[in-house]
């Protein structure tokens, strides 16, 4: 096991990274998905609270939400240090599989995190690590079409480079993953992974997101 | 078979008989408050009767709950009676048997028997010869035994107490007396039930927890022969480093100096505290075991960051132990997470289920001990480092070669594949740390120091200073025993400047340390002409 001591290579409080999740919490993650969800999540929160520890600043700003028929944030803009645990639980009754709203909601924290960001004194969005999104999902979109929100999303400006956005299938049928394809930045990062992994799939996220590995890095790992 | 029943030489070992010392204080520590209440008869029994055959596993078994597993005798296991020994001196005679018996050379059930049998004698039986005799076992070795036992459970480390505390399930509650029932006991009143009893393991806090706030520890030392300058910082503002979480110990040792530098992983909760602690209990560990001429140098390194390691091991096995204590405040720091994360974080850092969440009260460790050679014209260095840090040997700073790596690092590099931490991933830092033997000659000067030093550039960290502060030797002189800290904070205003002009520039990006030595027998010959 490596130790991180963060350098200028990665997230650092002049050079912060904005990680944002979206967690389907439809009526078909119920069961094992659903607290692997809760569980994952919160051990990646403190993860995340552990890797902000010894700066003046902040390392990462997280957003963070479930949904449903409709979007339900649980943090937005938030350094990690002040995200409730408690909040983060996934109960899989929030309905449908609503997920043009998903990413809209996505789309506007970002653009909020990355305002955050600018200001900070000294901040170098150059020098930035690329804003995060992991999207998660198991089941067929049940509301209207993705691309617009998708395109909305990976189009938020940042000048050091691109937003990347991972779309996970839990589980997925493959009939109903090309719209993970659809929201991935590229198609590389869209990927359909067992659902006994989800946990470990959200611990790589956290590791991955600490040690300034790309997200290609991860996907290709599932 | 009662009657004839007498342990003691040359039968029984003085091990064993430690242990029924032991065990025997133990009881005399409760049996007021509840007797040991098993015959002696019956324990021997145990041991003899063919259907029992007890295994120690039997009688860990039985600890843990109720003995069902058939091993043990229908006298101790009737619920009437298990229900009374809930609680008292023999359950927790027989916990400490169990526990201590690998340590004195007691490996199976019958002889843990023999030594119950043996206690319920001497506290239960109306014969006075058997019981004074007993006694003078106990007396005569006692001390010898609680000497002995102190030392394992000092040197095991008390994580595994914790870690067995968190595994063992409490006694179940024995079912409350029936009204009417023909147990009334001696008294002739209803036996109480015994509260629910969890096998509760004391952890105390471990010696030399230190007080705060944590002195600064940089400053100037000398023998004769050695000067010793060190310091630590917080690093340039432009860094946004909260705290500084890097430490620096020395001390002289007659003719040779002890020297540790320690830098916490910044995503460690606790690391500052930590930090601190591990250079001043490296140093004085190697202190104590040099002390031992037969030890070779790697050997007391090596020591002496085990026992460092250790006392991590205690700490953190006393701070989970004790979630409400003070001592959190001494570990927490400015640290913003919530106290029951840190919790998690402590816990996972002992059973590391979760991979991905780095150990708490983690740094990297350079440390060492220089000595004068035989003849005095050399200076022998022994060093461990574990994780990062480097040392470097100045002959000049001049010359294109004047400058050489004793123990280099690579400052581009960010992680590191080990670091000095409590749980299972410090015991296994310690177990192989990287250890150096060098030897330079007199006049020279060793500069140790920590990362920070190292980035944003890459030359050597002696050079680099040379560049900032403009003289050839550092400006090292024994009449400016500030020059540690002086040096580190014109790095730091250096590094802010650079920054100031242009941002790219992330010189000294971390927080900083450094530790220089050098050595002059030449001082001592001053010294005694009276030329000082």
């Amino acid at each position: 096991m490596a130790f991180q001591k963060l350098t200028t290579k990665k997230a650092t409080s002049l050079t912060p990274q904005v990680v944002t999740l979206i967690v389907d919490d439809s009526g078909s993650m119920e069961g094992s998905k659903a607290e692997q969800a809760t569980n994952a999540m919160q051990d990646l929160v403190i993860a995340m609270q552990a890797g902000n520890q010894g700066s003046g600043g902040f390392r990462f700003l997280l957003n963070i939400a479930k949904f449903g028929s409709s979007t339900i944030p649980l943090a937005e803009a938030a350094k990690p240090e002040i995200v409730s645990l408690k909040d983060l639980v996934f109960t899989a009754d929030s309905g449908g599989t609503e997920m043009a709203d998903a990413l809209t909601w996505a789309s506007q924290a970002l653009q909020k995190g990355l305002a955050e960001c600018k200001k900070i004194a000294k901040y170098s969005q150059e020098g930035s690590p690329n804003p995060l999104v992991v999207f998660f999902s198991d089941g067929e979109n049940t509301g209207g079409d993705v691309g617009a929100s998708a395109d909305a999303l990976k189009s938020v400006p940042f000048t050091g480079g691109m937003v990347d956005v991972v779309a996970v299938g839990i589980g997925m049928n493959q009939k109903d993953f090309p719209v993970m394809e659809r929201i991935a930045s590229r198609a590389d990062l869209a990927v359909n992974i067992d659902p006994s992994q989800l946990a470990e799939f959200i611990a790589d996220v956290g590791a991955t997101v600490q040690r300034g590995e790309s997200p290609k890095a991860l996907v290709d790992k599932y | 078979m009662a009657e004839t029943f007498q342990i003691g030489p040359p039968r029984d070992k003085e091990s064993f008989l430690e242990l029924f010392a032991l065990v025997l204080d133990e009881v005399y520590q409760y049996q007021e408050r509840s007797p040991f209440c098993i015959h002696q008869g019956t324990l021997l029994q145990w041991i003899h009767d063919p259907k029992l055959s007890p295994t120690i596993e039997d009688l860990k078994v039985g600890l843990r709950g109720s003995p069902a597993g058939g091993h043990w005798p229908q006298a101790i296991v009737d619920s009437r009676v298990w229900r009374r020994l809930q609680g008292g001196s023999f359950l927790r005679a027989l916990e400490l048997a169990v526990e201590a018996a690998p340590h004195f050379g007691v490996s199976s059930a019958p002889e843990i028997c023999r030594i119950l049998a043996a206690v319920a004698q001497t506290v239960g039986s109306s014969d006075q010869k058997f019981k004074a005799e007993n006694n003078k076992l106990y007396r005569e070795r006692i001390g010898r035994a609680k000497d002995a036992y102190k030392k394992v459970q000092q040197q095991r480390p008390a994580i595994e107490a914790y870690t067995r505390m968190q595994s063992l399930t409490p006694l179940s509650m024995p079912q409350p007396a029936q009204r009417g029932s023909r147990d009334k006991g001696v008294t002739g009143k209803m036996p109480q039930a015994a509260p629910a009893r969890g096998l509760l393991v004391r952890v105390n806090k471990p010696d030399k927890w230190p007080s705060l706030p944590l002195r600064d520890s940089s400053g100037f030392l000398s023998n004769n022969r050695i000067a010793v300058w060190h310091a630590s910082n917080i690093g340039p503002s432009y860094a946004q480093k909260d705290e500084n979480q890097d430490a620096t110990f020395a001390l002289v040792d007659g003719p040779r100096v002890i020297f540790a530098l320690a830098d916490g992983v910044s995503t460690s909760y606790g690391s500052r505290f930590s930090a601190e602690v591990i250079v001043r209990s490296f140093c004085f560990h190697v202190q104590r075991s040099i002390k031992s001429d037969t030890k070779s140098r790697s050997n007391s390194l090596k020591e002496a960051a085990s026992a460092t390691q250790i006392w991590l091991d205690n700490a953190l096995a006393f701070l989970l132990a004790n979630p409400l204590a003070p001592e959190w405040s001494d570990v927490r720091g400015p640290s913003n997470i919530a106290d029951d994360v840190a919790i998690r974080l402590c816990e996972n850092t002992i059973n590391l289920t979760k991979r991905w969440l780095g150990p708490v009260l983690a740094t990297t460790l350079v440390g060492g001990v220089v000595e004068p050679s035989a003849d005095g014209e050399r200076l022998e260095i022994s060093a461990i480092r574990i994780g990062d840090g480097l040392i470097e040997h100045i002959e000049s700073l001049d010359q294109p070669n004047g400058i050489s790596p004793i123990l280099q690092m690579d400052g581009q590099v960010t992680e590191i594949s080990a670091s000095l931490c409590p749980g299972p991933l410090g015991q296994k830092a310690v177990a192989n740390p990287e250890i150096i033997h060098e030897s330079i000659a007199a006049g020279g000067t060793l500069v140790i120091s920590s990362d920070g030093l190292t980035r944003g550039h890459s030359c050597s960290v002696s050079q680099k200073l040379r560049d900032i502060v403009g003289v050839p030797d550092l400006g090292l002189r024994r009449e400016d025993k500030t020059w540690a800290l002086t040096i580190l904070q014109k790095a730091a205003r250096h590094a802010d400047d650079s920054f100031n002009r242009e941002e790219d520039q992330r010189l000294f990006n971390d927080n900083l340390s450094i530790i220089a030595l050098v050595y002059d027998p030449a001082n001592a010959r001053r010294i005694s002409y009276g030329k000082d």
